[in-house]
């Protein structure tokens, strides 16, 4: 049976340029009000480690979530759950950028078995996505 | 026949059973939905017969083969299912991020006017 790695994890990367400085976009990932503006339709959101936090989407869609990482205006981490859904862990990262503006990296993980590094996973999700498309043109 | 799958469960499971070049070699082999034996997908791989086995039990966990016995030989069938909920879990979560980041680049463009 293959060894059971909760520190490993399959996840989706994005990166934005943001034309605000590191403490404005800080203050749109950790205000509830500006939160309520991009991220979901409703948020609470207290942003400390250890604080919780909850969302509602457009869709009607609810999500109970615990803060983990807060390094001001640099990286600030929670775990989120949807009733009856597995976890998915959500980093955003912030870097200020020499021209001015600040970049912007979210990563959204979920736990997985595996005995690969995940630095491995980008060739293999790359093969998914192609070997998926000849599947269903098939 | 699998049940309730359940994309963010599964998800993990296709991810590692395809993270193997091997295991993507044979996904690929029964790709065309033909139901072939252990013997037919050895041919062309310096794999011993113990190591196709738990490569084929890999893929078995992770819903994307099933056996089938036909008279004395045991066939293994592609099920695309899988491949098609990890998929979707990559693309629902990209493209969820992709929309929020959006309306939030909107909230500094705006503010310039």
């Amino acid at each position: 049976m293959p060894e059971d790695r909760d520190n490993e994890r399959s996840a989706v990367t994005r990166e934005r340029t943001l034309d605000a400085s590191p403490a404005e976009v800080w203050a749109t990932l950790t205000d509830e009000i500006l939160l309520a503006q991009w991220l979901a339709a409703e948020v609470e959101f207290d942003a400390r480690e250890g604080g919780d936090a909850h969302f509602e989407f457009d869709d009607g869609e609810t999500r109970d979530a615990e803060v983990d990482t807060v390094e001001l205006e640099e990286r600030l981490a929670w775990t989120w759950r949807a009733d009856g859904e597995d976890a998915g862990r959500v980093e955003l990262r912030l870097e200020p950028l020499e021209a001015g503006g600040t970049r912007l990296t979210v990563i959204e993980s979920r736990p997985m078995r595996s005995s690969a590094p995940a630095t491995e996973w980008g060739p293999m999700l790359t093969s998914l996505a192609s070997m998926h498309s000849s599947l269903v043109c098939a | 026949m699998r049940l309730e799958q359940n994309p963010s469960d599964d998800a993990g499971a296709v991810f590692f059973a395809l993270a193997d070049p091997t295991r993507r070699h044979l996904v690929q082999t029964l790709g065309d939905g033909s139901s072939v034996t252990p013997s037919a997908l050895a041919a062309n791989l310096p794999l011993t017969r113990q190591a196709l086995t738990k490569h084929l039990g890999v893929l078995g966990d992770a819903g994307l083969v099933t056996k089938t016995r036909a008279g004395r030989e045991t066939l293994y069938t592609l099920e695309p299912e899988p491949l098609t909920e990890a998929a979707a879990w990559i693309a629902s979560v990209g493209g969820a991020w992709d929309e929020r980041l959006g309306r939030l680049e909107s909230l500094f463009a705006d503010r310039r006017g």
